[in-house]
């Protein structure tokens, strides 16, 4: 078993197979040897953690990802729109929930669950218009008319592909 | 505070612009600095959207410095086709194709070009020529050489998979039985290296059979070249029946040369007028029937391998007494297993933005002009669609084509979105304007014109924010064309021109690749070859700005 202390100083105790699917703690178990010492989490608050563990106790037993799939840009590509039925009711949270995932996820090194949150954010943009854009995710349109005007012109034209 | 996308650190934005189409990129890029800022910092993002605005997709992956390298090698070769465009002849080479004894049926000159390895059946030789600077390919052999079980009739190379497919036709076929199947054609599968059969293909000789309705006496012939896309290797054909002359039909022949797998499709009841038709291979399951009076999009089914008609994009109709003669021009496939990974290109054309150029050639010649097509018409959803659509041209000409008056003896060639034009005069013409006809004795001088939409954006001179289509400069000239509508002629797009003049005589065709242009001049007895490469200039800061 691991001990986990998140930003929040909430204790976690999770299996150690479970756990190591996150690449920072896996090397970190390596490194200290097996240990009662709890492991502080100073990036991640516990009901980001929560959702974390729950990732990875559904995703327990399967293969890690090769290091060198990560090459394999394309591929991910392809794959854009293809999330597991269980990681999409997953990761339907809200916005601040999931960028909070992809955070953590992206600190504890866990790439299958980087990927789900990337995805998601993907098909979230996906299709929409620059507005629709700005709505999605507060962004004010900080360019003046004359830029705002130049920097359409400039990206139109991938309009019809 | 709250946690919202831009507390994401950059790297993590760019992979999930990573994972977005160019569309949405750019869509990305409008809405707000910082977006806009990522998105120009990215060299991996840039040079996506580049090879995309350029007509290529990328197929093999890369590290951060082979994008980087990538990247410039495209800034660099898409800034030496445009300003002021100056030519460097990099080898010259005179072929002598007279000591080759006549082939008594492989007599029609043909010329291919993939990937800097260049074909050419000329007088009964086979020459394969190698441009590239790391490989050396280059082959030449007497056709009689290749020893062909059946008299050969057609033949075509592609250089890239070190394929030679042969195509031998009986010509006449007897049909006594309709319960049996009888050979319309058979295909040889060659090493262009060895002359042996190809060591990927299933078998050396592929009998390519046919089913007879009505007994008689056929006649089976070919429509056009047989194409290659990867393993498959389409064959158009058209059987006669000689008794009643007007019952023909247009099939395809679509064979996976590696597996040795054949499969026949009927085109429907409307191409029955003959051979009038041109047949474009977008991809394996993809299939463009252009005529006199549509272009036709079929797709190959999934489950049952059948042959379906999608979308019809109809042509304004011609005048009766000038119907015109058709050439297609497209950029080669590039797909299949190369022999050597140094001539596997990192890029393969896709269907994002390459251009199409159907060359109508019309009499009287003063009525000929090509359509540039944007070949995202060929893509999309509508293809999936269970019924035959038919789009009227007002509703697609004006926004996907691009008009240019022309005639028949400028050269033509098409690379993803830069189509290479010979023109007798160094200035690119009006909308609309008649150029002379290139003088045998005199010059021609070459001219790039690119429908890359980012440049053309970029450019600033065919914007208008009021037009409907903001990248079609409007308003064109109307031009006297072989159609009864009208069509608007276009301002050539971001025209490059060399001002060297090259001699008129002799020339017979040219390639334009990602980086040379190859110009082939025929004589008799010999073939002269120029490999022209554009002079480096000063690339300065021009692609971001």
């Amino acid at each position: 078993m691991v001990h986990l202390v998140t930003s929040d100083n909430v204790e976690f105790v999770v299996d150690k197979e479970v756990v190591e699917r996150s690449v920072l703690i896996k090397n970190m178990l390596e490194d200290v040897g097996e240990t009662d010492q709890s492991i502080p989490l100073a990036n991640v608050s516990s009901a980001v953690l929560r959702k974390v563990i729950e990732y990875c106790e559904h995703h327990r037993g399967e293969p890690l990802p090769s290091a060198d799939a990560d090459q394999n840009q394309d591929e991910t590509r392809k794959r854009t729109t293809d999330i597991s039925e269980w990681d999409q009711k997953f990761i339907t949270v809200d916005q601040e929930m999931l960028f909070e995932i992809i955070l953590a996820a992206n600190y504890l090194d866990i790439k299958s669950l980087l990927d789900v949150g990337c995805k998601t954010v993907a098909n979230m943009i996906k299709g929409k218009t620059p507005d629709e854009i700005r709505r999605l995710f507060n962004i004010v349109n900080d360019f003046t008319p004359e830029e705002e005007a130049q920097i359409k012109k400039e990206n139109e034209w991938a309009e019809d592909r | 505070m709250a946690i919202e996308l831009f507390s994401l650190p950059t790297e993590l934005i760019w992979r999930i612009l990573s994972i977005l189409a160019p569309r949405d990129i750019c869509r990305c890029a409008i809405t707000c600095r910082a977006f806009w800022n990522m998105i120009q910092n990215s060299v991996r993002i840039q040079y996506q959207l580049e090879l995309y605005a350029q007509g290529f997709t990328k197929t093999t992956t890369m590290d951060s410095i082979g994008v980087s390298r990538e990247m410039s090698s495209l800034k660099r070769s898409t800034s030496l086709w445009r300003s002021g465009l100056h030519l460097n002849t990099v080898l010259e080479e005179r072929l002598m194709t007279s000591t080759f004894p006549e082939h008594p049926s492989l007599r029609w000159l043909r010329f291919g070009m993939k990937r800097g390895l260049l074909w050419m059946l000329v007088q009964g030789g086979l020459f394969i020529r190698d441009y590239n600077t790391n490989t050396n390919l280059s082959r030449t052999w007497a056709i009689h050489d290749l020893s062909s079980q059946h008299r050969p009739n057609f033949l075509t190379v592609d250089p890239l998979q070190d394929l030679v497919v042969i195509v031998s036709l009986p010509g006449i076929v007897t049909v006594t039985d309709t319960e049996q199947d009888y050979h319309a054609f058979w295909v040889e599968c060659r090493s262009a290296s060895s002359q042996h059969p190809h060591p990927d293909s299933a078998c050396a000789s592929l009998e390519c059979k046919h089913t007879f309705d009505i007994c008689g006496v056929y006649h089976v012939d070919l429509i056009g070249e047989p194409a290659i896309y990867g393993d498959y290797i389409f064959v158009f054909y058209y059987i006669e029946n000689k008794s009643y002359k007007r019952a023909s039909a247009t099939f395809m022949q679509a064979i996976d040369w590696r597996k040795g797998y054949v499969k026949s499709h009927l085109f429907p009841d409307y191409y029955q007028q003959g051979s009038q038709h041109q047949f474009y291979v977008v991809d394996q399951r993809t299939i463009v029937v252009i005529g006199s009076s549509f272009i036709t999009v079929h797709t190959l089914q999934d489950i049952d391998g059948s042959l379906r008609p999608r979308l019809t994009y109809l042509l304004p109709k011609c005048h009766h007494s000038s119907f015109p003669f058709m050439f297609v021009h497209a950029s080669p496939s590039f797909s299949g297993t190369a022999p050597h990974a140094d001539l596997m290109p990192g890029y393969v054309p896709s269907l994002e933005s390459q251009i199409v150029v159907l060359e109508l050639i019309s009499c009287p010649r003063t009525l000929s002009i090509i359509l540039v097509i944007d070949t995202v018409i060929f893509s999309g959803t509508a293809l999936q669609s269970e019924t035959h659509v038919k789009i009227p041209w007002s509703d697609w000409g004006p926004q996907y084509t691009c008009c240019f008056p022309h005639d028949p003896c400028y050269q033509i060639s098409v690379f993803g979105s830069k189509m290479a034009y010979t023109l007798p005069r160094d200035h690119s013409p009006e909308p609309g304007q008649r150029l002379e006809k290139l003088s045998a004795a005199g010059h021609f001088y070459i001219h790039i014109w690119d429908f890359n939409k980012r440049v053309i954006a970029r450019s600033g001179n065919f914007y208008n924010p009021d037009s409907p289509d903001p990248f079609i400069r409007k308003p064109g000239r109307v031009v006297q064309s072989c159609f009864d509508e009208e069509i608007i002629s276009n301002h050539p797009y971001t025209a490059t021109v060399c001002r060297a003049p090259f001699l008129t005589r002799g020339l017979r065709k040219l390639f334009l690749e990602q980086d040379r242009l190859i110009l082939t001049s025929v004589r008799p007895g010999t073939v002269d070859i120029q490999v022209l490469s554009p002079v480096q200039m000063d690339v300065g800061s021009d692609f971001t700005h």
